[in-house]
Formats: structure tokens, C-alpha cells, sequence
């Protein structure tokens, strides 16, 4: 197997851990903390929120798949209008603006505002207000990030199926 | 060489068990990792409420079984290709899927989520049981996202082998 396919099947890999993630607090995480009461519900993803600083996370999920990406399409510059480049490059552009760009600035500034909250001290009535200033619009961030992830997926997942056009360095 | 319905499939399942992978890694890293550092009652009720939702979900079901359903085909069909390497990845990845998530996820942590179930957050001895329950449960979930993420290399690698 060549490096450019490698690099390619890695990023498809990579990119589909990432985006399983996203899939989980999706399907699994989030609507199950919608049962919890607002102290509890706070509480359960401050503390969810301090485990995403895990190095492992942080670097394999958002990083890794950008990078991968990112390589992917480097490798395939010679031929930029063969499938494989555009492919990869598209792939690339909704992974960086649809994942990491919507996580920087729209789910971690929300992640932020609710980890200053101080459950303990707090009104009934704060908890509330900064439960309904966070939940939804973090859910539907939430959504936009997975089929963003998805359809890079997809994307990157077809380009390592197509045989590059042109011969590959055997150096 | 995969062509054909065997080439789709094998993209579709590179997708698929990828996904499924980062599914129980959140898991592993962040969600476990989070509610096992929440006060243990919080830690309860969040992972009872993130349980009863997670087992009537269409979507996480699709996942799962979905998956399970692309790598059974591709292992059956691959028993007639042994004599390739790709074919041999195939047999394997497969293999891994349903015995490392399928069987795993039915034989242990279903039961065991049941039984979390059934616990009583404000009775003490819910407490050590959460405790024993949530070390436990990730250690196997750990098992749980390697194995898929082992699944989805071989069949990227079958994609290029002969």
C-alpha cells in the first residue's frame, strides 16, 4: 500500500472515530442528561467537560483527523483536479469549518459559560437559566458537527477507494 | 482485488465500524472519565438516565447492528477468498466486530446496565455499586472501542490489498 492511500484509509479511520464521538453525545450522552434534574444535569457535564482536557481526546479526535486530512490532500497536490484531491480537499474544508471551527468557537465558549456555574451556591432559578441558555443551541451545534463529520466522512471514504491517476514515486 | 459490491460494502464498513469505534471512545475518555469524577450520585443518575435512552434509540441501534449486519456479509462472502489476503482482513475484521462488540456489548454490559438499572441512587449501597460497576464497565468498554477501531483498519487496509 502506498503512503498517499495509507494516508488517505488513515484520515477515513481517524475522521470516523471523531465523528463516533460526536455520533455518541448525539444519541446516547446528551438526550439521556435531558432527564436529569438542573442541578444534576450541570453538575454531570462540568464534570464530563473536564475529562474532554484528556490529552488522548483532545489530540486523536480533533486534531488527528484535521491532520490526516489536511496530509491526505498535501499528497495528492500534482494532480489537483483528479477525483482523489478534490475528494480529500472538500472532505478536509467541512472537517476543519464543520467540526473543529464549530467546536472552537461555538461549543466550547457554551462549555465554558456552564463550567463557571457554582451549583452549590446557585438559585433554582440560575440553574435554570443557564441550563436553557446551554442545552439546546449545544445540541444543535452538536448536530451540525456529526453530519459535518459524516459527510467528510463520506467523502474521504470514497476518495480511498479511487486509484490515483497518476504514477505513484517509488522513491 | 475488492471490486464491485464487495468495494462499497467494505467502504460502508470502514464508515460504519470507524463510528462505532469513536461511539465507546467517548466512552472510555470523556463520558466514563466524567461521570466517574462527578459526586457518585450524580455519576448514578446520569449514567441510569444516559442507559434508558440509550437503549431505545433507533439511530445508536442502526449503529450497532447495522454494522454488525455490513460485517457479517463481508466475512460470509469473504469465505470464498481466503486464499487472498483481503480476504483473510475480512474474516478477521468481521470476527473482531461481533465477538468484540456484538457478543461483549450483549453478554456484559447489557446485563449490567439493566442492573444499574434497578439500583436505588439514595439507598447506601448504591454508591460502591456504582463505583464497582463504572471501573468495571470501562475497562471492557476499553476492549469494546479497540476492537472496532482494529476492524476498520483491516478492511481500509483490505481496500488496497490484492
Amino acid at each position: 500500500m502506498s503512503a498517499r492511500r495509507a494516508v488517505t484509509a488513515a484520515s477515513a479511520v481517524t475522521v470516523g472515530v471523531t465523528t463516533g464521538v460526536l455520533f455518541s453525545f448525539a444519541v446516547g450522552v446528551m438526550p439521556g442528561l435531558h432527564d436529569l434534574p438542573d442541578d444534576e444535569f450541570i453538575t454531570a457535564f462540568q464534570h464530563i467537560d473536564d475529562a474532554i482536557t484528556n490529552p488522548l481526546f483532545t489530540v486523536v479526535a480533533f486534531t488527528g483527523g484535521a491532520v490526516a486530512l489536511v496530509a491526505a490532500t498535501v499528497m495528492e497536490r500534482r494532480d489537483m483536479r483528479s477525483p482523489r484531491f478534490v475528494l480529500n480537499a472538500a472532505a478536509s474544508l467541512l472537517y476543519i469549518a464543520g467540526v473543529v471551527v464549530v467546536t472552537m468557537a461555538g461549543n466550547v465558549p457554551k462549555n465554558d459559560r456552564l463550567g463557571k456555574i457554582d451549583v452549590a451556591t446557585s438559585t433554582l432559578a440560575q440553574l435554570a437559566a443557564a441550563r436553557s441558555a446551554f442545552e439546546g443551541s449545544w445540541n444543535t451545534l452538536n448536530v451540525v458537527r456529526t453530519v459535518a463529520g459524516v459527510a467528510a466522512l463520506a467523502l474521504v471514504a470514497v476518495a480511498a477507494t479511487i486509484r490515483p491517476r497518476l504514477k505513484e514515486n517509488t522513491s | 482485488m475488492i471490486t464491485g459490491f464487495d468495494e462499497v460494502a467494505t467502504v460502508v464498513a470502514v464508515v460504519a465500524t470507524g463510528l462505532m469505534a469513536g461511539f465507546f471512545f467517548a466512552f472510555s475518555t470523556i463520558g466514563m472519565g466524567g461521570l466517574r469524577a462527578a459526586p457518585p450520585i450524580d455519576g448514578l443518575r446520569s449514567m441510569q438516565a444516559i442507559n434508558r435512552v440509550a437503549d431505545r434509540s433507533p439511530l445508536l441501534m442502526l449503529g450497532l447492528f447495522g454494522t454488525a449486519a455490513v460485517t457479517v456479509v463481508l466475512a460470509v462472502r469473504s469465505l470464498g477468498r481466503l486464499d487472498e489476503t483481503s480476504g483473510v482482513l475480512q474474516l478477521i475484521a468481521g470476527a473482531l466486530y461481533i465477538v468484540g462488540v456484538i457478543v461483549l456489548t450483549m453478554g456484559y454490559h447489557v446485563p449490567r446496565n439493566i442492573a444499574l438499572g434497578r439500583l436505588d441512587a439514595d439507598s447506601p449501597g448504591s454508591i460502591e455499586a456504582w463505583r464497582r460497576y463504572a471501573a468495571e464497565w470501562t475497562a471492557w468498554n476499553h476492549v469494546r472501542t479497540v476492537a472496532p477501531l482494529v476492524s476498520a483498519i483491516l478492511y481500509a487496509v483490505s481496500l488496497r490489498t490484492t
